[in-house]
């Protein structure tokens, strides 16, 4: 099978990588690259759980052709906790916003995609912003009440 | 846990709330939940190890049919 060397950025660091013919970006980070944060759910552009942020918008990498992201920014879960956790961490542990925890990497990148875009969103924006993702044990509230706490000044109601 | 939250959350416990407990009655962070929100809690999909083997269904396109 034909491989393709692509690079890109991984969370702020050159990544060089063979992609497969037709791999996509999740099968990449996973297999390929080693990051096990973005999860794979469904395989078909559904759940969410695999979202990742190319050029800082959210994106379904299972349905992101891997040659495709060739000299793009991409920043997955793993890339959010510095020497320590990012905000928007903080707030989905104090507010209970994950029971199996599968849903909550993609969950993440999306209310991140959403802070930088709308440091103030309202309660429907940060619903708007997640409602690719599927959560099927926490339920929506907690989550959307974290990223909620996250948002300057607690955000609009 | 901020103590707004811990506020808010006594409500939900006010029949078994004893203020002179460390924990009953109280809310507390998930043990597990760290791993969580950096993605690291390993999950069955993070599993990969020589001689993986694979497998595919191919399912009957008749009712009760022979295999030969």
């Amino acid at each position: 099978m034909p491989r393709k060397p692509v690079t890109f950025t991984l969370n702020g660091a050159a990544q060089a990588a063979f992609t497969e013919d037709g791999q996509n970006l999740l099968d990449l980070l996973r297999r390929g690259v080693g990051d096990l944060t973005p999860k794979y759910g469904c395989g078909q552009g559904g759940c969410g759980a695999c979202t990742v942020l190319i050029d800082g918008e959210p994106h379904l990498s299972c349905l992101v052709l891997a040659e495709t992201v060739e000299g793009r920014r991409i920043e997955t879960a793993a890339g959010l906790a510095g020497a320590s956790l990012h905000s928007l961490q903080e707030a989905f542990m104090d507010h209970f916003a994950a029971q199996c925890g599968y849903c909550t990497p993609g969950m993440r990148m999306a209310a991140k995609a959403l802070l930088d875009r709308n440091p103030r969103p309202s309660r429907a924006e940060v619903v708007e912003a997640i409602s690719g993702n599927l959560c099927r044990c926490t339920g929506y509230e907690p989550i959307i009440e974290a990223i909620l706490s996250v948002a300057e000044g607690g955000g609009r109601r | 846990m901020s103590e707004s939250m811990i506020e808010f959350r006594k409500e939900f416990f006010a029949d078994e709330r004893d203020d002179r407990l460390n924990e009953i009655g109280r809310p507390t962070r998930r043990q597990d939940i760290l791993g969580h929100v950096t993605g690291r809690s390993p999950f069955y999909d993070n599993h990969l190890f020589q001689g993986l083997l694979h497998m595919r269904c191919a399912r009957s396109p008749h009712h009760a049919a022979r295999i030969r």
